[in-house]
């Protein structure tokens, strides 16, 4: 009878259709005038790049952009609009400049972003490298794990820890890490399957090799392109991911900020203050689309360069 | 076919008893006497009543038997106490689910019909509309969903005053029951939730038009001059019910997902809203039992999704001889 391909290749949250190909090392010597071609195809990128860099200029400028302190309630400024002198994105209900609080917010939904996507990739590379390498029994237990959980609505992880651990920012990063290591895991035990009876990995075992020399010196240089890539989008989501998390309470808590966090506070200024609600969510979009644009950009150079 | 959904079925059933066992542990690793937990503190001063459920939960046997008591107990409905209010769990889970249920129905109903839609438009149209229909879902995964609800709720129900902001309106039961003001106030919510499946399911959708498009029955069919629509109708559509089909346990994931902070949006009394302010309060019964009831509806659908496979795919059905 025919099996079903329930799942058989990896699911890419942006692009379940195409599986990511695996990268080739090898590429043709260039010239240098080709070489500039090559990187003004990652034009999309530095216009990224450069969205992001001004959100981490803002940051460490922040103290000679602005003269409020973003926890500071002024009662006499509460609820300006856009515009007002002083406070260039308006104040909330109890006066706080939102300028300064979106600042204020940058490295906790950076951070919020990149820890868990750098964490949940470092371990799902681990995982899968390992699985895709070691083949057999260890394999399968692997795999059917990851199966599992790779559907598993990580909402309910993400409530549970925080009903044990309570509700915080470390403790949310750990969830969310938690919910992208099987993706990360299969994809990356489906790139090292397709390398691992490649000429030069069969060479080196032949060589006399060690399992774990190959995999770190050999595979995992092949694994890392894409892993990268993968993980930059992984950022794009999180950020967003996690600002839900704030939004609902489970994530950065106050007088902390991060943009999910100020998106929940603004909600209840909706009727009077729209920007209160709909400028930290702007942000939002805007620092996540940038990282998925950097990855989307580089995948297919990646994939065209193959 | 029978055999693999069986095999589906089991692993499903793993998968629950892994999340019972893993909930009942990590319950038990919260601080505080489990008899806290199983009465909520109003009770506690009952002797008679401790005794009686100290026997009844094996609370003196070993921690697996204790499991099985605990097992037992949910099996039959029984989730013991909620620890803020000291209400049955079972009884404010019951209250959460129809209108969650309600919620997660229209939403996905909405979010297969947008969502297809939306992909055979962005397979067959050409110029600008394909161009935009084809880079909106991307858009859609990373712009958060509860921005999304929030911008809906100023649009209809602050700028044009035409639908309610918040709140539900139940069909059935209270001081006025009525369906058109359940329906008004299902609206919003609904749109809101269904937007990020439907993103995933109209990116899967115009993907495999892009595949079909290359097929010979298709290039037959343009060929002896039917019509694009009904080209995309008749033949495009059962083909892409297919890999919707096969994505189904991650668009139910995201579905979920999206209902928790879409319900928190819209002040929705579901689940949701139930288990986040059950967290804030650390009442660790109603997360138990929400966690476990949604992790439940999860497996249930995705696995009721694996056998709709069997249904639309013939070549599944009716396998060749060999």
């Amino acid at each position: 009878m025919s099996s079903i391909p329930a799942s058989a290749e990896p699911i890419d949250p942006l692009d379940p259709i195409n599986p990511i190909e695996p990268a080739r090392t090898e590429v043709a010597r260039r010239d240098r005038s080709e070489r500039r071609g090559q990187l003004m195809r990652h034009w999309p990128s530095f216009v990224a790049l450069a969205v992001i860099a001004v959100f981490v200029i803002a940051w460490l400028a922040r103290d000679s952009l602005t003269e409020y302190s973003p926890s500071a309630v002024r009662p006499l400024r509460a609820l300006l609009p856009v515009g007002s002198p002083g406070s260039p994105l308006g104040t909330d209900g109890l006066g706080r400049d939102l300028f300064s609080r979106v600042l204020a917010g940058v490295p906790f939904s950076l951070l919020f972003g990149a820890v868990p996507a750098a964490a949940g990739m470092i371990i799902g590379a681990a995982i899968g490298l390992v699985a895709g390498y070691a083949g057999g029994r260890t394999e399968r237990v692997i795999v059917s794990i990851m199966d599992v959980l790779l559907t598993f609505p990580f909402i309910l992880l993400a409530i549970l820890v925080s009903a044990v651990l309570g509700a915080s920012l470390q403790n949310a990063m750990i969830a969310v890490t938690l919910s992208i290591l099987p993706k990360n895991a299969r994809l990356i035990r489906s790139q090292t399957l397709s390398l691992k009876h490649r000429e030069f990995i069969v060479a080196s075992r032949l060589a006399g090799a060690g399992a774990l020399p190959i995999i770190v010196r050999h595979l995992l240089p092949n694994v890392l392109p894409t892993a990268l890539i993968v993980a930059s989008t992984d950022v794009g989501l999180m950020i967003t991911l996690t600002a839900g998390l704030s939004f609902i309470g489970l994530g950065v808590q106050p007088p902390d900020v991060d943009w999910g966090v100020l998106v929940a506070e603004g909600a209840r200024y909706i009727t009077s203050a729209p920007n209160l609600a709909f400028i930290p969510s702007i942000v939002i979009a805007t620092v996540s689309i940038a990282f998925v644009v950097i990855a989307d950009t580089e995948r297919r150079i990646l994939r065209s360069s193959q | 076919m029978g055999r693999y959904l069986l095999s589906r079925a089991g692993s499903s059933l793993l998968v629950l008893l892994g999340a019972s066992i893993v909930l009942f542990t990590v319950i038990r690793m919260v601080p505080g006497d489990p008899m806290t937990i199983l009465l909520g503190s109003v009770n506690i001063v009952n002797p008679e009543l401790v005794a009686r459920t100290r026997a009844e939960y094996n609370l003196d046997a070993p921690l697996p038997l204790q499991y099985f008591a605990w097992l037992g107990h949910v099996l039959q409905g029984d989730f013991g106490r909620s620890l803020w209010t000291g209400e049955m769990v079972s009884d404010i889970v019951g209250r959460r689910l129809g209108p969650s249920l309600l919620l997660g129905l229209s939403a996905s109903m909405l979010g297969l019909v947008i969502g297809i839609s939306w992909g055979i438009a962005a397979g067959y149209l050409s110029g600008a509309g394909r161009a935009v229909l084809r880079n909106l879902p991307m858009l859609m995964l990373v712009i958060p969903t509860f921005s999304i609800g929030l911008l809906l709720v100023f649009v209809f129900a602050v700028s044009l005053g035409i639908l309610p902001a918040s709140g539900f309106a139940s069909p059935l039961e209270g001081t006025t029951p009525s369906v058109p003001s359940a329906i008004l106030h299902l609206i919003l919510p609904s749109l809101a939730l269904c937007l990020v499946p439907a993103s995933l399911v109209a990116r899967l959708t115009y993907a495999t038009v892009d595949e079909i498009e290359q097929e010979e029955f298709i290039r037959t069919a343009r060929a002896l001059g039917v019509p694009r629509l009904r080209i995309a109708i008749q033949h495009s559509l059962p083909n892409v019910l297919l890999p919707i089909i096969t994505t189904g346990g991650l668009l139910i994931s995201a579905l979920i997902t999206n209902a928790v902070l879409i319900e928190t949006v819209f002040s929705w009394p579901g689940i949701g809203t139930m288990m986040v302010s059950a967290v804030q309060q650390r009442d660790y019964t109603v997360v138990q039992a929400g966690i476990l009831v949604v992790a439940t509806a999860y497996v249930l659908t995705s696995l009721a999704v694996d056998a709709l496979y069997l249904v639309a795919d013939p070549r599944v059905r009716t396998p060749a001889q060999e």
